[in-house]
């Protein structure tokens, strides 16, 4: 027996094989699917027309219900992740500077959330913040406020549900690359007379980057792509690309319209990742 | 450049205080509960303008002293005065002190120039001054055309003069350097010692630093503090240190000698011997009639006589070449007796000979254990 290179490499294609298949078969024919019924014209009987056409593209990027849509899912998007990083950040300085036992602890309670079930714990959100929720009849009883707070299937009560799940995601990258900052960088700036404001403006956060970077991007894209929790903290007053998606392919009917919003949100956070490519390439 | 020489010469004044003072200072890590303290009442008085290095092998508490000068870790008795003044209370920024790190901890995010104007920019200068002063810092230290680099593109001789560079530019009351060379192949290691020490002397700076190369240490410092368990083993120069150690562990550390332990016998009144071999005498002398059961008998390498016999005695098992010294090992039953001899004398005793050796009084010691 000689080792054949060719035979290995057939050996290998040979393996590969069925992954490649499974991709092809579940992966790119439904994409290319949805690629061509986001060229089609939407027919309410036979669900598309043979006819190529920009007309999905042209409604969503110039209609203003679908672009206040895409503004209001990339403003949640923005939002939740400026907010996971502002409490993420001291956070996370906390979690890395803390005792091993002390660290362990803040762990779990930061994963905690990712840890019970999706359906669950916005179910809980809605309890809390319904018109008769914990938090606003609290607040009736004590006399603080006469009317419900707007808290309730709104742009608030979207964002904190994605908070609470988003905050893990910002949080552990942020550690990540704390846990490798050296702490004599950090030294040697106190003892060059820099105050705790200079440390953390002129070292600490630019030595973050690369983890700000990463969490935001994880963030931000799970957040405009999020589906369960928009669907049900925002019910049918607040709406994302996501939900709207779902709306199209299930109750209108309109699968080409519904591919358009897909491919869109696609191609959004293709550039999301696109722009972190760029702006953390290696130099 | 020439301007900070000025103002630390107008701080040199008669009969100032010495820069740094410690005294009593006594540190544990881990709350009180803690058996070993780090540090275990250490006095320490450091002149202006000297050089002096804290040496001791890992874990002797050098490295936590000189974090507790730069205001890093809190001893919890003690006190250390900067120019007079306590530094208990007073944060490490505020101490004016200029520190090296054995890693550099440069930051890496800026250019050269920008690490060395970084600690003018928190004194608040204005930009230009800053900058200029910066420039003359790297020039200072050869780097002038660098300025615009960034760390990483720079080898770690060329970053380690960035480091002093950015610790030297503020003016320091006192340069603190940890294991600054540490990270250097050793050719470069001996051409840093030279220059460090050539600027530290023409800066008039007060510097300490920490090592565990006893080498290091003797090529660079004024004095030698050496460190064991927490606590000060002796303080002297360099060539006081290898002349004299004050305990048989100083003289290991350093290998300043050979001990001999046990078998210390009272020949007369006042001579102590050891017989380290059939014939082969170590004497030295003590208090007449007191009791040395604890003590190690000293003999400095290079204080050892020598004589080649026809028999008896001890034979040469090896040569080892020091430069223009030669090492002659004796094997005397479990020890190995060093002796340093110039090389052409090294060379009447050959691998295989057969020598006698002994230690007059008048170059052996007593030294506690």
């Amino acid at each position: 027996m000689t080792a054949n290179p060719a035979r290995i490499v057939t050996g290998r294609a040979t393996l590969l094989a069925p992954l490649t298949l499974f991709y092809a078969a579940f992966l790119i024919l439904p994409y290319a699917y949805m690629v061509m019924l986001s060229f089609v014209r939407f027919n309410a009987r036979t669900m598309y027309d043979p006819v190529a056409t920009f007309e999905n593209y042209e409604l969503v990027l110039t209609d203003p219900f679908y672009l206040s849509l895409l503004g209001s899912t990339i403003g949640l998007g923005v939002a939740v992740t400026l907010i996971t990083l502002l409490m993420g950040y001291p956070l996370a300085m906390k979690i890395v500077s803390a005792t091993p036992r002390v660290k362990t602890l803040l762990l779990v309670l930061v994963l905690s959330p990712l840890l019970i079930n999706l359906v669950v714990r916005t179910y809980a959100w809605l309890v809390l913040l319904g018109d008769k929720g914990v938090i606003n009849q609290t607040l009736i009883a004590i006399g603080l406020i006469a009317e419900p707070l707007p808290i309730n299937r709104n742009f608030v009560s979207v964002a904190l549900g994605l908070v609470h799940i988003s905050l893990p995601l910002m949080v552990l990258s942020l550690i990540s690359i704390m846990e490798r900052m050296d702490p004599a960088v950090l030294e040697a700036g106190e003892s060059l007379g820099a105050g705790s404001f200079r440390i953390l403006t002129r070292l600490h956060i630019p030595l973050a980057l690369p983890g700000i970077g990463a969490g935001s991007l994880l963030v931000f894209c799970t957040v405009i792509s999020a589906f369960v929790t928009p669907q049900l903290l925002g019910g049918n007053r607040f709406s994302t690309v996501s939900t709207v998606i779902f709306q199209k392919f299930t109750f209108s009917m309109n699968w080409p319209l519904g591919a358009t919003l897909a491919l869109i949100l696609l191609a959004l956070n293709g550039a999301v990742i696109a722009l972190h490519g760029y702006l953390f390439r290696e130099r | 450049m020439s301007d900070s020489v000025r103002r630390v010469d107008e701080r040199t004044g008669r009969g100032a205080a010495p820069t740094l003072q410690i005294s009593g200072l006594h540190l544990t890590y881990g709350g009180p509960a803690a058996l070993n303290p780090a540090l275990n009442d250490v006095d320490l008085d450091v002149a202006r303008g000297e050089f002096v290095a804290l040496l001791g092998p890992s874990g002797c508490g050098k490295t936590s002293l000189l974090r507790s000068i730069a205001g890093f870790v809190h001893p919890q008795r003690g006190s250390i005065l900067l120019n007079g003044r306590d530094v208990a209370s007073v944060p490490t920024r505020e101490r004016n002190i200029g520190l090296v790190f054995q890693n550099y901890a440069l930051f890496p995010h800026m250019s050269v120039l920008e690490n060395v104007r970084f600690g003018l920019e928190c004194r608040a200068l204005p930009k230009r001054e800053a900058t200029e002063r910066a420039q003359a810092a790297l020039s200072r230290v050869g780097l002038a055309a660098f300025a615009e680099r960034r760390p990483k593109q720079l080898s770690g001789g060329q970053q380690q003069r960035v480091a002093l560079a950015r610790a030297i530019v503020i003016e320091p009351d006192l340069l603190l350097l940890d294991e600054p060379l540490g990270a250097l192949d050793k050719q470069l290691r001996v051409q840093m010692q030279t220059e460090l020490k050539g600027l530290q002397r023409s800066l008039g700076i007060t510097a300490v630093f920490v090592t565990h190369d006893q080498e290091e240490a003797m090529a660079m410092a004024d004095r030698i503090v050496v460190m064991r368990d927490g606590t000060i083993q002796q303080i002297d120069p360099p060539e006081r240190l290898f002349a004299d150690p004050r305990t048989g562990w100083v003289s290991n550390f350093v290998s300043a000698g050979n001990l001999f332990r046990g078998r210390l016998c009272e020949a007369s009144p006042g001579r102590f011997e050891v017989e380290a071999a059939p014939g082969c005498v170590f004497a030295a002398p003590g208090p007449p009639g007191s009791d040395q059961s604890g003590a190690v008998l000293f003999a400095p390498y290079h204080r050892v006589r020598v004589e080649q016999v026809d028999q008896g005695g001890v034979a040469v098992a090896a040569h080892r070449y020091l430069g223009l010294a030669v090492e002659l090992h004796a094997a005397c039953g479990e020890d190995v007796v060093r002796i340093q001899l110039p090389i052409d004398r090294a060379q009447e005793f050959p691998v295989g000979a057969r020598i006698r050796i002994w230690g007059d009084p008048a170059d052996c010691r007593l030294l506690p254990a």
